[in-house]
């Protein structure tokens, strides 16, 4: 018997972004990792927690994704903060069929401008925490 | 006969030392549930954000809290920290929801 795998909630999200024209026309990069070259924008998308909904056990998955929207090397607060917010608008649109699964619901829990001060001078970026529902 | 809703009420409920326990208490299971959630290695100079999560309860006011000042580094994360978020995975392992304010 074939085993069924909860929805791959990072992918789903990341490929969403990646091709949403509103997030595209922004050229911000997303990615799973921090990039090599940090002088342009990017996303980080993270997966906090996948927690099973109800039953059947691991059908519906509650995702908790950290989005984090730096700003490029010149970009700061505004390309930050434009970045979040065209991000977060566009999960809102996210519910629906997808290649990845099918989003039946999203929330957010989070939104946060917390520059990051591991760069020197610290780099601008906001943090979304995101939540989706999904199942295969 | 009208009914004015008390705005305070959820304020002065909390107060209440049944709910101070009851708040003390999730406070305590977050703080205990992030403590999985952060690594702990052998280099001395690492794995003490683990001993710094704390649920504390003074005048009223329950939290739990990463007292410590690299604390943002371990929930939010950086370009070299990944986010161990131990507050919200707490909150969520603890069966709560986290809403930020």
């Amino acid at each position: 018997m074939a085993v069924i795998e909860i929805v791959d909630g990072e992918k789903l999200l990341s490929n969403y972004l990646r091709t949403h024209p509103d997030v595209s026309g922004l050229t911000a990069r997303l990615v799973g990792k921090t990039p090599d070259d940090t002088s342009t924008a990017w996303v980080k998308v993270q997966q906090l927690n996948a927690q099973d909904m109800a039953p059947p056990l691991d059908h519906l998955t509650r995702f908790v994704l950290q989005l984090d929207c730096y700003a490029g090397g010149t970009g700061g607060q505004p390309e930050a903060n434009r970045l979040a917010r065209v991000a977060r608008a566009a999960i809102r649109d996210l519910p629906g069929i997808h290649a990845e699964g099918t989003v039946t619901g999203v929330g957010f829990t989070g939104h946060a401008r917390i520059p990051d001060v591991d760069f020197d001078p610290p780099r601008e970026r906001v943090v979304v925490t995101a939540v989706v529902y999904a199942h295969p | 006969m009208i009914f004015r809703p008390n705005p305070t009420f959820a304020a002065e409920m909390a107060r209440t030392p049944r709910m101070q326990r009851v708040l003390l208490e999730a406070a305590q299971a977050i703080a205990d549930e992030g403590r999985n959630a952060v690594p702990v290695g052998d280099d001395p100079r690492r794995g003490h954000i683990r001993d710094r999560i704390r649920a504390t309860q003074q005048h009223g006011d329950t939290r739990t809290e990463i007292d410590d000042p690299f604390g943002h580094l371990a929930e939010w994360g950086s370009v070299n920290n990944p986010a161990y978020a131990p507050l919200r995975r707490g909150v969520e392992a603890a069966g709560l929801r986290f809403r930020e304010k």
